[in-house]
């Protein structure tokens, strides 16, 4: 006998035995991607928690079930024993096949989790070493377990007891955060690498003992003759019982060792959901609350998603539903005996749970808080739809081992697609309601396929119909909605597209300008300092307050300290290209002020040589503002422009402007304002640029990321669109794609009639009445009188209609 | 007037890249014994799974019990009783509690008839079915399907793992139910026993029935001829009349075939050849005819070819199958 190749035969079988969960989990994996991509992207540790604790975790925790336990319960590995291997081969590469499939799913989680997130993203706080480590310590309890227990879901009873009170425990000696941590984390990892070690010889021992041909099975009397389950002297009276008792007695007889384990599993959440709130106090230790919640939670996941297992799982086990197939029993009757049990185990629970969290939360804190039943209604929500899900695919997978594994993390997909339509979607709660119903339809109306062993085209069709309404139900209203919903013409899509590409430029960010901070950044300090506190009342609307971003030295006066700020402006402006808005307008609003100030106390007490520099090198420094935010694409920026523009019309208008500015610079302003086809080109830059990043996915990733989910979808630049209350994403980025495309139209428009057309059509996008702004002497106006904050309402203006006076091509303004 | 048990016409099962069943037509009385003969894969299971509903057919139709099984399975499961090949018990329950839960499916009396048929086969009421033999369960299985006394038995395979004895006993019972007017299918290997209980045989051969007549007829009407020659290269005409070459194997200067219609007259006429040393008859056995019909690939002969076909293999003893022999 060639040794080697009995080894190369005994992988390939393992490989080939593990290959279907391999797949399984990698397709979970991937449809979890699929949701993460298409939805809400911030939830970066749910997702590392998945892919690097999830995956991993249950592959490890079913290995052996799956090749030591369901060989056992197909006896193939009786067959195994009688063929001439060596039992420690036969042991070893069941290890080894379960460290090297470990490996590969790890892997596959890895490449999941970078697709979506990417390398960045992970973060520092995820110990992969202790990822890594505790999967091996579960890969090692699974083959304790499903060596020693001769029931496969004992063995993962047992399994899920152990794991849970291993961290547990490991958590009790370990501080939230710990200062001793290196101690911390080498005490877990030898403590892990014990356990796994004891756990791999007792599994060892066990192995060996399961395997030895010449150890009969030895079954005492008792065992052989079954401890009764129920009244024996129904069956030695020979008391018939109506179908509907003698089914609901076969399925919990037949389920009692995984229903008594479930019940007490479950029974754990509730005790720990009471120990949570008995010691959820302030002052109290939150590293023990977050562990007993994080465990309880999951403990009852797991509990509730294999009592849906156990549903269709305990006939499917050796074809045992043949024997009420070939008695044509009922499918109706199947179904509603098949749930009638966990049902009712679920709804005990949930009212158990109810009972339980409001008597203590009661007998603790003296009252019920308000939104105490909308967590049990959640709660309740939570546990059916994991039954629901599970329970169908009981029926569908025909491996129980294999169902046992994956259901609790099938069950999680439901909950990322409910999130998915919840949030994206904006799906409406009652259709999501209904939409958990649907596996148990599909169980329905499929059982009398599942009693037959049909597994043919017509069974994969209709559940894969039902699944295909799972899917579509929650998102029908979204799809009414998005198609219907109006949008930019295809063609204007497509010549946006190709300009945002050509015109697009993320290679430079604008850059903010920072402002030194005085110790009193009011315009009143500064009027004091010029000596013009009357016209103070006047100027401040335009002044606003100042941004604060550096600190001044001390002991300075306020004439230093503005000196100091303009230096510091002037020297930046110098040094950058772009400008950001919000920084611009900042330090825009300084300078204004100064300018201003400058120019009233001239014309009042006349000019000086100081008064003229300060009031040139203000405009100076605008002028340049006006050019920086000018060539920056995006249409905050254009508006800053716009306002500076709008405020350097009116400032020239004054008298004695000219005189004060000399010619030189009078002329650059001239043409800066005058520049009508510069100032509509980088309008329409700025458009383009930004319907295309209010398109963009990852721009949608990017902003979520750095701001939270406070920055709304319907948003074009940093400009929200008032809506209708269609706001789902997709249909807030059509609203978006409309309203530029108006926008253009307002832009290019030939002559008046075509602009108020357009005008109003965008007004109307935008939800709000015709503004029409213009100059007064010292701030802007709206027709309507309310402040819009539209990107498109300076366009136009009394104040561009003012500086058009400036373009070269105007008569007047070659004659100045 | 008796009416069938079970009517068949045109069943076709195809799977992808086999086909299963390629026009199946019965008719089975009620109150026989129907024995469904062929060799593994010929089909005999997938009729079977037709006929009680697990499987819908790709053409053609049938009755069992006057219901057609694709809308009336469940009716038609009731009614009848059905032991599989490998029969789906619940392990984990103790045989009289099989009994007692099965019972609840069925009219009054099937505990009673059921613990009957399990005392009759000496099985330990207490003892859990996981615990039992290959051959308790059998027992068990069969006891299940007796126990509410239905108007229709199928079984397939039912006897492996059953002792002689047993084996014996249970076949002959199967026929004091046809003659209280029950119905009987068999599908079985065991030609032997099925021979001594069959009251009307179907041999199905790679999905189509070869031959279905009764037990009597096909004893009366089929004969194994040996002929001697004097040459062995001598090539024999066709036969005449109604005779029907089921099969025919050459060896040496002998030839030997399983013919259906062979008279006296068919004797003398192939007597009276030039060659011809003798001519021997005899009643075929169910087996030989069983043989005959199941050997070799199903072809569509020529007419030329249709009652002879050069002989060749292994030895030069390669059995030769002749046309269907129903459509003869």
């Amino acid at each position: 006998m060639n040794r080697s190749l009995v080894l190369r035969r005994l992988c390939w079988k393992e490989f080939r035995q593990l290959l279907p969960l391999v797949l399984m989990l990698a397709a979970i994996g991937l449809v979890f991607q699929v949701l993460l991509l298409i939805s809400e992207p911030q939830h970066t540790s749910l997702t590392q928690n998945l892919f690097f604790s999830g995956l991993p975790g249950l592959f490890a925790a079913g290995v052996g079930a799956l090749l030591v336990g369901q060989e056992r319960d197909n006896r193939t590995l009786y067959w195994m024993a009688s063929l001439p291997i060596h039992r420690q081969d036969t042991i070893r590469v069941k290890f080894l096949a379960g460290i090297v499939g470990l490996a590969s799913v790890w892997i596959v989680s890895f490449a999941l989790f970078l697709v979506s997130n990417g390398l960045a993203s992970l973060k520092p706080e995820v110990d992969l070493t202790y990822g890594i480590l505790y999967s091996i310590f579960l890969l090692s309890v699974s083959f304790a377990t499903a060596w020693t227990f001769r029931s496969t879901f004992v063995g993962l009873l047992v399994l899920v007891g152990v794991a849970m009170s291993f961290t547990i425990t490991a958590n009790f000696f370990t501080p939230a955060k710990p200062s001793n941590a290196v101690t911390t984390d080498f005490l877990t990892t030898i403590i892990l690498a014990a356990t796994s070690a004891l756990a791999l010889w007792l599994g060892w021992i066990a192995a060996l003992r399961a395997l030895t041909p010449t150890a009969p099975a030895r079954f005492s009397q008792r065992a052989i003759a079954g401890v009764s389950f129920f009244d024996r002297s129904l069956v030695d009276r020979q008391t018939i019982q109506t179908p509907w008792s003698a089914l609901i007695w076969q399925f919990a007889a037949q389920n009692r060792v995984m229903l008594a384990g479930l019940t007490l599993l479950y029974l754990i959440p509730l005790f720990i959901g009471s120990f949570v709130i008995i010691f959820d106090r302030p002052g109290s230790s939150s590293n023990w609350i977050e562990t007993f919640t994080r465990f309880g939670f999951i403990i009852s996941f797991v509990s509730i998603s294999w009592l849906g297992v156990v549903t269709f799982q305990g006939d499917n086990l050796n074809q045992r539903i043949r024997f009420l197939s070939d008695r044509g029993i009922s499918p109706r009757t199947i179904w509603l005996t098949r749930q009638t049990v966990p049902m009712g185990m679920l709804i005990v629970g949930t009212i158990a749970l109810a009972v339980a969290v409001s008597t203590v939360h009661w007998a603790e804190r003296g009252s019920l808080q308000s939104d105490l039943g909308l967590l049990l209604l959640i709660s309740s929500v939570l546990m059916w739809t994991i039954y629901s899900v599970t329970q169908w695919m009981s029926q569908i997978v025909r491996s129980p081992v294999i169902t046992a594994i994956i259901a609790p993390v099938v069950a999680c997909l439901p909950f990322a697609y409910g999130v998915f339509a919840m949030e994206t979607l904006e799906s409406p709660i009652w259709i999501l309601g209904i939409t958990t119903c649907i596996p148990m339809i599909a169980t329905f109306r499929m059982t009398r396929h599942w009693m037959d062993s049909k597994m043919g085209m017509r069974f994969w069709l209709e559940h894969g119909g039902w699944l295909a309404l799972v899917i579509i139900l929650p998102a029908i209203p979204f799809l009414i909605v998005y198609s219907t919903y109006p949008s930019m013409p295809m063609s204007e899509w497509k010549a946006f597209s190709a300009d945002a590409k050509r015109l697009h430029s993320y290679g430079r960010q604008p850059t903010e300008i920072n402002l030194l901070t005085s110790r009193d950044p009011t315009p009143v300090a500064a009027a004091t300092d010029l000596g013009v506190e009357n016209e103070l009342a006047e100027v401040i609307p335009s002044i606003g307050s100042y941004g604060t971003q550096n600190v001044l030295p001390q002991n300075l006066t306020l004439a230093e300290e503005r000196e100091l700020q303009l230096e510091f402006i002037e020297r930046q402006l110098h040094s950058v290209d772009r400008l950001a808005p919000i920084s611009a307008y900042s330090a825009g609003q300084l300078l204004m002020g100064e300018a201003m100030l400058v120019r009233v106390r001239m014309q009042d007490d006349g000019t000086s040589e100081e008064l003229l520099k300060r009031y040139q090198h203000s405009i100076r420094s605008i002028i340049r503002i006006i050019e920086g935010t000018r060539i920056t694409p995006h249409l905050n920026a254009q508006q800053i422009a716009d306002r500076y523009e709008a405020w350097l019309v009116k400032e020239l208008q004054f008298q004695g402007a000219s005189e004060f500015l000399g010619t030189e610079l009078q002329r650059a302003a001239e043409t800066q304002l005058g520049d009508k086809a510069g100032r509509q080109n980088a309008r329409y830059r700025a458009l383009v640029v930004d319907w295309a990043a209010s398109q963009s996915f990852t721009h949608t990733k990017a902003k979520k990321r750095s701001n939270s989910s406070s920055v709304p979808d319907h948003t074009i630049g940093k400009y929200t669109i008032p809506t209708n209350g269609n706001g789902t994403r997709l249909i807030s980025k059509r609203h978006v794609s409309t309203v530029a495309w108006r926008m253009k139209q307002y832009l290019m428009a030939s002559d008046s009639v075509a602009m108020n057309q357009a005008k109003e059509a965008l007004a109307r996008e935008w939800n709000d009445p015709v503004s029409e702004f213009g100059l007064t002497a010292t701030t802007f106006w709206a027709s309507t009188g309310s402040r819009v904050n539209a990107p498109w309402i300076f366009w136009f203006g009394d104040w561009e209609k003012q500086s058009d006076a400036y373009a070269p091509s105007n008569p007047s303004a070659e004659k100045r | 007037m008796m009416s069938d048990s079970i009517t068949a016409t045109g069943l076709e099962m195809r799977f992808p890249g086999c086909e299963a069943l390629r026009g199946i037509d019965l008719k089975v009385p009620s109150g026989s014994v129907f024995a469904l003969l062929g060799e593994n894969g010929a089909g005999k299971t997938t009729l079977i799974r037709i006929l009680t509903g697990f499987q819908s057919p790709t053409a053609g139709q049938c009755t069992v019990c006057g219901f057609d099984p694709s809308r009336d399975a469940l009716e038609i499961r009731r009614r009848i009783g059905y032991v599989s090949d490998s029969p789906a018990l619940y392990d984990w329950m103790r045989v009289d509690e099989i009994g007692w839960f099965a019972a609840s499916f069925y009219e009054e009396g099937f505990l009673e008839r059921y613990g009957e048929s399990i005392g009759h086969f000496e099985v330990p009421r207490n003892r859990k079915i996981r615990h039992l033999s290959k051959g308790q369960k059998a027992k068990v299985a069969l006891a299940l399907a007796l126990a509410h006394d239905p108007e229709l038995l199928i079984l397939d395979e039912p006897t492996s793992g059953l002792d002689p004895h047993v084996r014996r006993e249970f076949m002959e019972s199967m026929v004091d139910r046809a003659v209280t007017g029950r119905t009987v299918l068999i599908s079985s290997h065991q030609i032997s026993e099925v021979e001594r209980v069959a009251d009307l045989v179907a041999i199905i051969h790679q999905g189509k029935v070869r031959l279905m007549d009764s037990m009597l007829n096909l004893k009366e009407t089929i004969s194994e001829l040996t002929i001697s020659l004097d040459d062995p290269l001598i090539t024999l005409p066709r036969l005449s009349g109604n005779v029907e070459v089921l099969s025919e194997q050459s060896s040496g200067r002998q030839r030997r075939m399983v013919v259906r219609g062979f008279d006296h007259l068919a004797q003398e006429s192939i007597e009276a050849r030039p060659g011809v040393v003798s001519v021997r008859s005899r009643p075929a056995s169910l087996e030989e005819i069983f043989i005959a019909c199941t050997r070799g690939n199903m072809t569509a002969p020529s007419d030329d070819d249709r009652f002879t076909v050069p002989s060749g293999g292994p030895q030069g003893k390669q059995p030769t199958i002749v046309g269907g022999g129903h459509e003869s």
